[in-house]
């Protein structure tokens, strides 16, 4: 069997397993679930509300904020039920679990990532696909697009929630940094772009880069841009490697024992 | 199997003042001392030796152990495991070597063991016919059957361990790197499970590294010491000739009726005394417990009374101290 | 003598001053998500007056609009976690010990809670008003004697109504659905996320004649002075929903009490 088809089972075990957990804790799964659903529901409420006082604001409506919520519900939905321990890896790190995925022959990183499926999520992805329903008219150009931009939206997350969480490796107790790093992230990409000018504007599509996924009911279901959507995925590759290789550098740190802290 | 030569572990260690000042002060302007965790260690351990790696609490166990596993690079000199360098070519030997660590768990929680055991068969990457071979073997050796499909959460600590065991044992690696093991079973749950090891060390030549505050585990798993302190081997020699010079001795704690009369016999030390209340030791090499309890009982009213085995710090301790050498 | 003594004191201080350090570095973090949350709430709001070209919605200026929601999300956001400690009490059998005296276990959790709500709503509310000043100006100046007893009542209304959620787990798994469903119709019925001025008609009936804005709504629409009832009628309402409340709790607690004492725990 070859390297590639020996990974894909690798991964696609854990995914069954994790699955697999969540049947068990059958109540749990549905409950989380559904209590995501109606969490993201209430934002709906609010921007419904806000819309029907302010029915345009800098050429947003209503449908496109339902859209922008949707990329970013459906984008975090998906990361989190095959990657769901992106936003743990901080504390997998400060309490030395970390060590037993050392000890086992597989990609250190991968391994982390897939061996946790978040129940909530699947509340964020139906409620993604809902609201894809509800905002605009079925089309197949606008399903890839939409499709496409969860996954690309999905990279670009967890790459900065993976930076902010492999920070243990260089402070100690970093949880609650790294939490409101991820926290951030997520935040502004919930928010129409347009609303952030001049320097708040500039720090979204650089040091983190919420705007490129804050600006896709613009970008890519009001015509697509072309011109954009190669910004897109370079920007999402880059953040990508470089968040991967910064949770590499980290680990060298770690392997080389310095991250130890006596009281004297 | 295992050689080390010279391995030593520096840590730079952050120093911090007590107090509120202290952390201010480590904040901006950090202060860092060396620490050696592990000096100039040298040893070999053979194919199938069982050798308990003993020390006190931040002796340099565990950064030794991560060093042999490859989680932790050294600072300096060698070490081989397998033939391999573990910081160097970490996921080869990870193919080759098993841990179990009694602390933290390898198993999914809510899930039955047979999910990890499937999960252990595709991240070693094990061939589908062996590994339901030695899957049915390993269940049937350590009497598991019955809870193949049960939720670890639902297991009791015994039965979780002799899963953790089999998961660490199904890639048939010919080292287990053992970490408290037996921690939290009651006795005659230990005694299954070193059986069960010692068989399959007896049958695979399995190598077992192990690391235990457990006496027991020791003296009865292992056949080789190996006491290491402030990150240095103080002793290395076969558990029965450790048993015989440093395991010999007992602690008596007892609380008598009155003020006792000058205790003295040859092997019995008065280690510390609070009224009424000793604490002796005995040299059962000089003199057998049965003596001395009789000694005690024939001059005093005993009000309450326990024999404990010295603990692994007095071992080490006595040991450290040279307190009795062979013969 | 004197010199000792004070060195004692001055050492417990020092000491518990340390300890506050490390429950400082967790209470940045939280300080720093209300300035995130007032931050692009405002730039919402800053957006949707400029670009509409209005200067009043409702009776609300932009400034008015900013102070309100800088008021709402300071308290919104210094309610302590009442339903992690609860829940671990209900699970561990902790809750036994107190079962015959549920003035003082409910009581004991009160007090914890508001000691630690007051503390947080008073940075919270130093800090967003530092925030807001330099973003919107136009400092309100609230009458405080008001607003201290609308904030007061307000705490305790939410702790009394979170308590009686809490103490659903006698009977229930995970009442972490019940909470989360509690506070979200909190922050949107409450008026946090919106004044109730600017909801449709229909939904400011029902919102008007529901608890939740008397924890949110009330308090902030005084500090910015867009209430239209008096000081009275306001602490009057709380109060009423203040003793409706507690008298479920004690029902439930009661029940609670005796479910328990028949399973056995």
């Amino acid at each position: 069997m070859s390297t590639v088809a020996k990974t894909i089972r690798f991964i696609t075990g854990y995914w069954r397993v994790n699955w697999q957990g969540a049947m068990e804790f059958r109540a749990s799964f549905w409950t989380q679930m559904i209590t995501m659903l109606i969490n993201n529901g209430v934002w709906i409420a609010f921007w419904g509300i806000f819309f029907n006082r302010f029915p345009v604001v800098k050429g947003w409506e209503f449908t496109d904020v339902l859209l922008l919520w949707g990329i970013t519900a459906g984008a975090f939905g998906w990361l989190h039920i095959l990657f769901g321990n992106v936003g743990r890896v901080a504390y997998l790190i400060a309490n030395g679990q970390i060590d037993s995925y050392l000890t086992m022959p597989k990609n250190i990183l991968l391994h982390m990532l897939i061996s946790r499926m978040s129940f909530s999520a699947w509340g964020d992805v139906l409620f993604a696909w809902l609201l894809f329903f509800i905002a605009i008219p079925f089309r197949i150009d606008h399903l890839l697009i939409y499709i496409m931009a969860q996954m690309l939206g999905g990279v670009l997350m967890g790459a900065v929630i993976l930076a902010g969480q492999s920070l243990a490796f260089w402070i100690g107790n970093s949880e609650g940094l790294s939490f409101q790093i991820a926290n951030a992230m997520i935040t502004f990409t919930t928010y129409p772009i347009d609303i952030f000018q001049g320097f708040t504007r500039l720090l979204l599509f650089t040091l983190l880069p919420a705007g490129f996924i804050s600006i896709m009911p613009i970008a890519l279901f009001r015509g697509l841009h072309l011109s954009f959507l190669v910004m897109l995925i370079s920007v999402t590759i880059l953040f990508a490697a470089s968040s991967v290789f910064i949770f590499y550098r980290g680990l060298r740190r770690y392997e080389s024992g310095n991250m130890i802290t006596l009281k004297m | 199997m295992i050689e080390v030569n010279s391995l030593f572990k520096t840590f730079k260690v952050k120093q911090k003042e007590p107090g509120l000042y202290g952390s201010l002060y480590s904040l901006f302007r950090p202060k860092y001392q060396e620490k050696e965790a592990v000096s100039s260690l040298s040893f070999t351990i053979e194919q199938g030796e069982m050798v308990a790696f003993l020390g006190p609490n931040g002796a340099g166990k565990s950064t030794t152990i991560k060093m042999l596993t490859g989680i932790l690079h050294p600072s300096g000199g060698e070490a081989r495991v397998l033939g391999y360098i573990p910081w160097r070519e970490r996921k080869q030997l990870s193919y080759r070597i098993g841990t179990v660590f009694g602390q933290k768990s390898q198993l999914w929680y809510h899930l039955p063991p047979s999910d990890t055991f499937e999960l252990m068969a595709r991240i070693y990457e094990l061939k589908r016919g062996d590994y339901l071979q030695r899957r049915k073997k390993l269940i049937e050796r350590f009497e598991i059957e019955p809870y193949l499909h049960t939720p670890v959460r639902k297991l009791s600590l015994g039965e979780r361990m002799r899963c953790e065991i089999i998961a660490a044992l199904l890639h048939r690696p010919e080292i287990i790197f053992l970490d408290e093991p037996t921690i939290g079973l009651d006795v005659v749950v230990k005694v299954k499970i070193r059986e069960m090891i010692k068989e399959l060390n007896r049958e695979e030549g399995v190598s077992v590294f192990l690391t235990s505050h457990d006496a027991g585990d020791v003296e009865d798993l292992c056949k080789r010491a190996i006491v290491i302190n402030h990150g240095r081997i103080i002793l290395d020699q076969a558990v029965r000739d450790m048993k015989r010079n440093y395991l010999r001795y007992k602690v008596i704690n007892v609380k008598l009726g009155k003020m006792p009369n000058t205790l003295s016999m040859a092997g019995l030390k008065i280690l510390k005394q609070k009224e009424r209340g000793l604490k002796l030791e005995i040299d059962t090499k000089m003199a057998s417990i049965e003596e001395v309890l009789q000694s005690l009982i024939a001059e005093n009213t005993v009000e309450d009374i326990t024999i404990e085995d010295p603990s692994m710090e007095q071992v080490i301790s006595y040991i450290y101290a040279g307190a009795g050498v062979s013969g | 003598m004197m010199w000792k003594k004070g060195a004692k004191y001055g050492a417990v201080f020092r000491i518990s001053l340390s300890q506050q350090f490390a429950y400082f570095y967790d209470f940045l973090i939280r300080t720093l998500f209300l300035i995130l949350i007032l931050f692009v709430f405002s730039r919402l709001w800053i957006t949707a007056y400029t670009s509409g070209g209005t200067a009043l919605i409702e009776g609300y200026t932009l400034e008015k609009m900013m102070w309100y929601l800088m008021v709402t999300e300071s308290i919104y956001m210094a309610f302590p976690a009442l339903v992690d400690r609860i829940e671990k009490d209900v699970k561990n059998g902790e809750i036994a010990y107190f079962l015959n005296r549920p003035i003082s276990y409910i009581g004991f959790q009160y007090g914890q809670y508001l000691s630690e709500a007051v503390f947080r709503v008073a940075i919270n509310l130093c800090v967003g008003s530092v925030l807001i000043y330099f973003m919107a100006g136009g400092i309100p100046i609230p009458n405080l004697l008001g607003f201290i007893p609308l904030v007061f009542l307000a705490l305790t209304l939410q702790y009394v109504t979170v308590m009686a959620v809490c103490l659903s787990s006698f009977w229930v798994e995970d009442i972490r659905g019940f909470h989360l469903v509690y506070s979200r119709l909190l922050m949107i019925i409450g008026g946090m996320m919106v004044p109730l001025e600017i909801f449709p008609e229909w939904l400011q009936h029902i919102a008007r004649i529901l608890p939740f804005q008397s924890i949110i709504y009330l308090p902030a629409s005084f500090f910015v002075g867009a209430h239209t009832e008096p000081l009275a009628t306001m602490l009057i309402e709380q109060g009423l929903w203040l003793v409706f409340f507690t008298l479920i709790l004690l029902g439930i607690y009661r029940l609670g009490v005796k479910r328990l004492n028949v399973n056995g725990g």
